[in-house]
């Protein structure tokens, strides 16, 4: 029951100011996962859409997703994270497929991402 | 002492027989086609989980000399060799046709020495499902409780991240974890178990912000022990099965010892139902070919039944044969004869065992094994066993 911390930075800048932004986390290779998200140092919401606000609400904070996969599958050992970013009803902007191994059967693997705003 | 001895040996011989009345006709089909068609459990199988691996044991498979090592076993998943972000846990459960048949596809190969003809062997072999039925209610309860415990985690970890200017001291870090864990309502046992854990620990550590982020680590690592045996009973769950199940199955051996040659086939077929995953009924076709000396190639159908309790597992059986054989006759007077035999036969079987206690448990097989082409007789079999054990099967418990 190893921990694999993968630590993730990148940056998201607004296109709009007008429109609702959305974070949402998509966990793949057949294997489960829960998140929860946190704008600045507030916590926003787990396991679900996050609605973070609009451009003026977020500009100069950050954005943390803490993702947590473990690895319950005897076929793979691979895990992955996807990071979605949505402005209104546009397309959604994609941050990953973030993939790791665990290094064996049944570890978790705790993904952070932290987006600048900016 | 030496009655007790004649007494494991008696039910040690009885249940080896038991066992290979049952491996005659299994109603499945092989877990490892490759290894099945050499009649043979290579000493070391190798599984490789990614490209990477797959490329070194491919190359740890020869020697020097660029030769096959012998007694070797290779197992592979190609699907599962690379990452598949998309894959989300509800397609891994209820997948398509397409989907099913890449998830379950599996290949193995196997080298052996035959030890009787002193001939290298070589076996190759797939696997496939087309149908996988559903997954058992009791998944979706216990992979609930998992997610409650990881989302803990992932709340302990997000308030590790933003330790800094505004989040300066533990107990202030600690009020955050609370907070956003009723805010994500988190039921109270599991708040209550962080707060348990925070108590035990807060003191070990100052609110320098690197002590911080040491504090919130350990947090989650408690919080990652504790679910360890969730986890595991979630990836067996995984596994239990419902409904309908089609599976196949194809082998090949080749004799490598001089020019290599092909000298038996295997193919297989399995559609089975689920009631529960401990309550089946299945129907197995299967061909095999094997060539030589003495040939034989024979088509099998069979039904059977499974329950498994507790206490008791009971199975029934029923399997229709038609086999071609060609067995050459030797004599010292004249040149050796091929004699052809074509024949219907059939294999009825019922095997039951009962479990007293962890020390003992009984067996009775009843039933007719096929006629086969090389053994004279009628083939009917009656096996009464037991099995008792004189040591506990369950693992010591150690003291602290």
């Amino acid at each position: 029951m190893a921990v694999k911390h993968v630590d993730l930075d990148d940056c998201y800048v607004p296109k709009s100011s007008d429109k609702e932004i959305v974070v949402k986390v998509e966990i793949g290779d057949g294997q489960d996962g829960s998140y929860s998200v946190f704008l600045g140092t507030s916590f926003i919401v787990a396991n679900a859409p996050a609605r973070l606000g609009k451009k003026a609400d977020i500009m100069g904070k950050s954005t943390i997703v803490s993702a947590i996969v473990v690895d319950v599958l005897q076929e793979t050992n691979w895990t992955s994270m996807t990071v979605l970013v949505t402005e209104g009803s546009g397309k959604p902007t994609k941050f990953g497929p973030y993939k790791t191994q665990a290094e064996t059967h049944l570890d978790t693997v705790i993904y952070t991402l932290k987006l600048i705003h900016q | 002492m030496k009655q007790k001895l004649l007494l494991t040996y008696t039910a040690l011989l009885l249940l080896a027989q038991t066992t290979n009345a049952q491996e005659a006709a299994r109603l499945t089909v092989p877990s490892s086609p490759a290894f099945s068609i050499l009649n043979f459990e290579p000493s070391a199988v190798m599984r490789p989980v990614n490209a990477r691996d797959l490329a070194a044991d491919v190359l740890n498979s020869f020697d020097g000399d660029g030769k096959l090592r012998l007694n070797l076993g290779l197992e592979v998943m190609p699907y599962w060799l690379s990452s598949h972000p998309t894959l989300t846990r509800s397609k891994y459960l209820r997948p398509s046709t397409g989907q099913t048949f890449l998830q379950s596809l599996s290949i193995s190969a196997a080298t052996v020495k035959d030890s009787a003809t002193g001939n290298n062997r070589l076996g190759a072999g797939f696997r496939f499902k087309l149908a996988n039925g559903r997954p058992v209610p009791e998944l979706e309860v216990a992979n609930t409780e998992l997610k409650a415990r990881t989302t803990v985690v992932s709340i302990i970890n997000g308030v590790k991240n933003v330790v800094g200017p505004v989040i300066n001291t533990r107990t202030l870090a600690a009020q955050n974890v609370l907070t956003a864990l009723a805010s994500a309502n988190t039921s109270q046992q599991l708040i209550a178990a962080v707060q348990k854990d925070t108590a035990e620990l807060i003191s070990n550590y100052t609110d320098s912000p690197s002590d911080i982020k040491l504090f919130l680590d350990e947090l989650i690592r408690r919080r990652v022990e504790s679910y360890g045996q969730l986890a595991e009973r979630v990836s067996a769950l995984l596994y239990q099965r419902k409904g309908f199940i089609l599976e196949f199955a194809g082998a090949a051996g080749y004799n490598t010892t001089n020019a290599t040659s092909l000298d038996k086939t295997g193919v297989w077929g399995n559609a089975s139902y689920f009631v529960s995953p401990d309550d089946l009924f299945t129907l197995t076709a299967r061909f095999m070919n094997r060539s030589g000396d003495s040939s034989l190639r024979n088509a099998d159908v069979g039904i059977g039944f499974l329950k498994k309790t507790e206490r008791y597992n009971i199975s029934l059986e029923g399997m229709l044969r038609w086999y071609r054989a060609e067995v050459v006759d030797r004599s010292t007077v004249s040149p050796p004869v091929a004699r052809l035999e074509k024949e219907f036969t059939y294999r009825l079987a019922v095997q039951s065992s009962y479990i007293f206690n962890d020390y003992l448990s009984i067996n009775l097989n009843l039933g007719k094994d096929f006629n086969s082409p090389f053994i004279a007789g009628k083939g009917f079999f009656s096996i009464f066993g037991f099995n008792y054990s004189f040591f506990s099967r369950k693992p010591a418990e150690l003291k602290e």
